[in-house]
This record gives structure tokens, C-alpha cells and sequence, in this order.
């Protein structure tokens, strides 16, 4: 095990090239992983800083939007018009959810 | 110019002679429509020793609500209304025309009995004119107003009749209700012997009115539902896809009637046997005649109801529509003895004549002859449906369990029970193929008008 730790030397072209020891290549290779982490972690954070602002942001602007509206609410009753609408709607919702007979009867054309 | 005069004065003196009767006539019809016929008719009363100025009787034609129709007012205030041979003359012309122009014809009835002077003659008269009224049965509407006292051969005009409408003051008897009442060892009043409560069994009451008006408004509808003067599909505005869902929680005659048929277009006819209700209607604009039983036994005064309905409904050709809650025939000596089975028999006969649709809806059971003969495929119904919550079997359920389960001991209403369970849900009868289809209750107008649809003549 121990001749792993040993330095070698490669000759190329007649120069002399110092190979790396396992041990430094595990240090890099370390460090390398470390420093990606980082790098990792501190895009984490700032979205997640990112996220966090924006979200107050629009949570600010919608609770003055829907005071806005509520403010609007209480001082204009609803159109009868609109209040028709609303409850045609809503019937037309449940009336999707009323048994239905099999079939459509029609007038159909004597022969 | 003097003939003209002589004229108005004659034509005064018979106006005179039946101001009241013209009023009756004024209300039924249309403003100033009236137009009389045999306006001069009338004969010297030998036994009276006086001329009657218009006879006991004013006919003619008019329109109600700008249908025609033909009129036959006795007029009481003539020698009682008595009918005599120039009378029944001047009726038989009138009806004589209105078999030519096919024609409905409105009887208003008021006579004390015939003028007993002219003897068998009036008898004649009486033969002419009756046989001319059953000539035109079938082939023209007949509407009778009991307007006061008719008693003797005039009350046969009200059999003879399609549709007989009792005012408050009416009285039908075949003789006079003093002679009834006295062969009868009893002191009746008139009403307890002729008035429309006491003819509860005669279905001779369509109806009972307060006013002329209502007469002619019921009249007019029934107008307006027969394809004799209308047509046979009309569009009324009614909903084709209108669905009742409180008919799957509760469903009883009146709300399945209402739920059924359009709205303000039927008519519900016939006092005697209430537990058989017989109405005229449309369903999504078709005219329908319609039998709803209503927990009925069946007995001769209930099947001759229906066997006189659906006999109309053949001659006016309308479709055939059962709605049955009905069991078989009543088990009691009286019924036992009566004309029932033949009354059932009749039925059958008048049912095969129908060329119409013909559908039954068993709504609540249909048990024994009241399945054969109101709900059963094989009697020639077109199509047969049954709600899923109905009972179809052959005996009901109390006797059935009697018979089931002969010798068990068990509360009676618990076999009961297991005998429905067992054998009366409708779904064995629709296995079979005698059931068309087995539906929600909410759903029945939706059925009938697309069956109705296909099967119209």
C-alpha cells in the first residue's frame, strides 16, 4: 500500500513530469466537492431569499387589492343583474349534479 | 209593412216565453251568436187548450269561444218544460243538422215529464228524438246541463250524453222524485233523490258547477283538448323535459295528475268512484285520456267508469294512457253479485277498439285482474312502465303471505313484507318482458311524451 503514496515520475519527450500522489488527487477531488457544495448551497439560499421577497411582495398587494375590493364591496350593493347571474350560475352548477333523465325528449316530424 | 210589424210581435211574444231560457243560452255561448232554428215551431196543446209560444224547448246553433256547437234548451217556463211531439220535432231537426255538419251539440236540460195530453204520440216523438241523440254518440260530442228538474224520458238526454254537468238546483230522475221517494216508503227531498250527491253510483255526474260560466269555461277547455276540434299535438308552451323529483319521495294520484300533464289543460271527469279518476288532458301538447286508479278495488260501478271513458277515448281517437294502483276485483257478496265481471268484460272489448297509443304506468302496484286488465302486456298496451318503487304481483301482498307462507308463525306484517320483497318488485315482471322499463317516478312525463310521440295515430 504504501509505494501508492509514493511520488512517480514520468519522462515525456526527454522532460520530467511529476505525476500526482493519490493523496493529493483525494485532496482535490475533496476540495473540488466542497467548493460545488458551496456553490450549491449559496444558489439555494438565494432563491430561496429570492422566493421569500417575492412572496411578501405579492401577499402585500394582494392584501391591498382585496381591501380595495371590500372597501368597493361594502359601499355598492350588487346589480340585481349580477346577483341573477350569480345565482344562475350556481343553480346551473348543482343542476350538473341533479340525476339526469336518459334522453332529451324532442319534437320529432309525424310521417 | 204590417207583416212586418206582425212580425215583431210574434217574434216578441216567443222571446217573451223563454227570457230565461235565452239567458242560460246567452251565458254558455259566445255574445250574440245564437241563432235560432224552428223559431215559429210550436203546436196548439189540445189538452192544455193553449197555444205554447215556442214549444217547451228553444234550439239552434251558436259558438263558444268560436267553437260551433248545436243547442237544445228545454224551457221550463213553458208548460214545464213538457215535451210533446212538435218539441221533440223541432230537436230532431237540430240534431239532424249537427250529424250533417259534425257538429257538438249542448243539451240544457228542464222538464217536468211530457205533455201527457197527446198520449203514445209523444212517445213517438220521444223514440225519434233519443234514437237521433245514440245515433250521434261517438260521432259528435253530447254535453248535458241539468240546469233545473228533469225528470221522466228527458233524463236520458244526460245518459245519452258525453259529458253531464249538475248545477246547484239540478235534478235528474227517470220518474218523478215524489213517486220514487214514495215507492221507496220514504219522505225524501228532491235532491236526496236526484241531485248530484244522491247519483253517486250512476256515473251520470261529469261534474257539478256553481255557474253557467264555469259550465262553458269547462266546456271550452274540453274543446280545446279533444282532436275532434283541435289538434291532436298542439304547442302549448309546455316543458317536453320537465321533471317532478318530489314524485320519487311521494308519489300520490293528485301529484303524479299535476306532475303529468301540462298546466290548466286537463280535466278531471266523472263524480261516481272516486277512487278511479278519469281526466282528460294533454301531456307535453298531446291529447291524452288518461285513467289514474287511486288505491282502487275493483267493482261494477268503478269498471264502468273506465269502460265509458275509454270508449269515448276510441271514438275521439285518443291515445290511452293507465296509471295504475289497483288491485283485483273487491271480495264481497255484493260485488260478487253485481254486473262486474261483465263490466270487465266490457272494458276489454272498448280497450280492443282503441287505435291509439295504449301505455301503462304501474305507479304503485298492480295486483291480480287489476294487472290484467290495466297493465298487462298482453292486453294490448303498447308499452308498459313501472316505477322502481311499484308492486306487480299476483296477489297482494297480505293474502299472498297468506298463502305463501301458510303455517309460518310470524308477525302477518313481516310475511307480508318478505312476500313483496319476494315476489311483487316489478323487475321480475320486466325480466319477463312484460315491463317496458323500470323508471324513477321523476322521470314518468319525460317517458310518456317521447312514447306518446312515436306512438301517435
Amino acid at each position: 500500500m504504501s509505494h501508492m503514496l509514493l511520488e512517480t515520475v514520468t519522462i515525456i519527450g526527454g522532460e520530467r513530469v511529476t505525476d500526482l500522489t493519490i493523496a493529493e488527487g483525494l485532496i482535490y477531488a475533496l476540495l473540488g466537492f466542497i467548493v460545488t457544495f458551496i456553490g450549491i448551497v449559496v444558489l439555494i439560499a438565494l432563491l430561496w431569499a429570492v422566493g421569500k421577497i417575492m412572496g411578501a411582495v405579492r401577499t402585500k398587494r394582494s392584501e391591498k387589492k382585496t381591501a380595495e375590493k371590500a372597501e368597493t364591496a361594502s359601499e355598492e350593493e350588487l346589480s340585481p343583474e349580477i346577483k341573477a347571474a350569480l345565482i344562475a350560475a350556481i343553480a346551473a352548477y348543482y343542476e350538473g349534479e341533479k340525476p339526469q333523465c336518459e334522453f332529451k325528449v324532442k319534437r320529432i316530424k309525424r310521417l | 209593412m204590417d207583416k212586418i210589424t206582425l212580425l215583431q210581435s210574434r217574434r216578441a211574444a216567443v222571446i217573451a216565453a223563454g227570457s230565461e231560457i235565452r239567458r242560460s243560452v246567452a251565458a254558455l255561448t259566445d255574445a250574440d251568436s245564437f241563432v235560432e232554428l224552428s223559431g215559429f215551431s210550436y203546436s196548439k196543446n189540445e189538452f192544455y187548450d193553449a197555444g205554447a209560444e215556442g214549444e217547451g224547448v228553444v234550439t239552434g246553433f251558436a259558438s263558444m269561444d268560436g267553437y260551433p256547437v248545436y243547442i237544445v234548451a228545454q224551457n221550463p217556463a213553458v208548460l214545464s218544460g213538457g215535451v210533446s211531439r212538435a218539441n221533440c220535432e223541432k230537436i230532431l231537426r237540430c240534431l239532424t243538422l249537427a250529424e250533417k255538419n259534425s257538429t257538438p251539440v249542448v243539451y240544457i236540460l228542464g222538464s217536468l215529464g211530457v205533455q201527457i195530453g197527446e198520449g203514445v204520440t209523444v212517445l213517438e216523438g220521444l223514440a225519434g228524438v233519443l234514437s237521433k241523440a245514440s245515433r250521434l254518440h261517438g260521432v259528435v260530442p253530447q254535453f248535458a246541463v241539468v240546469a233545473g228538474e228533469v225528470y221522466g224520458q228527458s233524463a236520458l238526454f244526460a245518459a245519452a250524453a258525453d259529458f253531464t254537468f249538475f248545477m246547484k238546483e239540478g235534478v235528474l230522475a227517470a220518474n218523478s222524485p215524489l213517486v220514487i221517494s214514495a215507492k221507496s216508503g220514504k219522505n225524501l227531498p228532491k235532491e236526496k233523490v236526484g241531485g248530484a250527491g244522491a247519483l253517486g253510483k250512476t256515473n251520470l255526474v261529469s261534474f257539478e258547477e256553481e255557474s253557467l260560466s264555469a259550465v262553458r269555461e269547462k266546456i271550452v277547455k274540453i274543446f280545446d283538448i279533444l282532436p275532434f276540434c283541435n289538434a291532436a299535438v298542439v304547442e302549448n308552451g309546455a316543458d317536453l323535459n320537465a321533471s317532478a323529483p318530489a314524485l320519487n319521495e311521494n308519489c300520490t294520484a293528485d301529484a303524479l295528475i299535476d306532475a303529468v300533464f301540462d298546466e290548466n289543460s286537463y280535466v278531471e271527469l266523472g263524480k261516481s268512484a272516486p277512487e278511479v279518476r278519469c281526466v282528460l288532458g294533454r301531456i307535453g301538447g298531446i291529447s291524452v285520456a288518461a285513467v289514474v286508479f287511486d288505491g282502487a278495488e275493483l267493482n261494477e260501478v268503478n269498471l264502468a267508469k273506465v269502460c265509458e271513458f275509454v270508449e269515448f277515448a276510441g271514438y275521439y281517437g285518443l291515445p290511452f294512457v293507465s296509471f295504475a294502483d289497483t288491485l283485483g276485483l273487491k271480495a264481497d257478496l255484493c260485488t260478487n253479485d253485481s254486473l262486474a265481471l261483465k263490466a270487465a268484460f266490457k272494458y276489454m272489448e272498448k280497450f280492443e277498439l282503441l287505435e291509439n297509443a295504449k301505455i301503462s304506468v304501474v305507479y304503485k302496484k298492480a295486483v291480480g285482474l287489476g294487472y290484467t286488465l290495466f297493465a298487462a302486456k298482453s292486453q294490448g298496451f303498447d308499452y308498459v312502465y313501472a316505477f322502481a318503487n311499484a308492486k306487480i304481483a299476483l296477489f297482494d301482498d297480505a293474502q299472498g303471505a297468506e298463502i305463501e307462507f301458510a303455517g309460518q308463525k310470524a308477525d302477518s306484517a313481516k310475511l307480508a313484507q318478505k312476500y313483496a320483497d319476494e315476489n311483487a318488485d316489478p323487475i321480475n315482471a320486466a325480466k319477463n318482458g312484460y315491463v317496458d322499463n323500470i323508471i324513477e317516478p321523476q322521470f314518468v312525463r319525460q317517458y310518456l311524451i317521447a312514447s306518446l310521440q312515436m306512438l301517435l295515430k
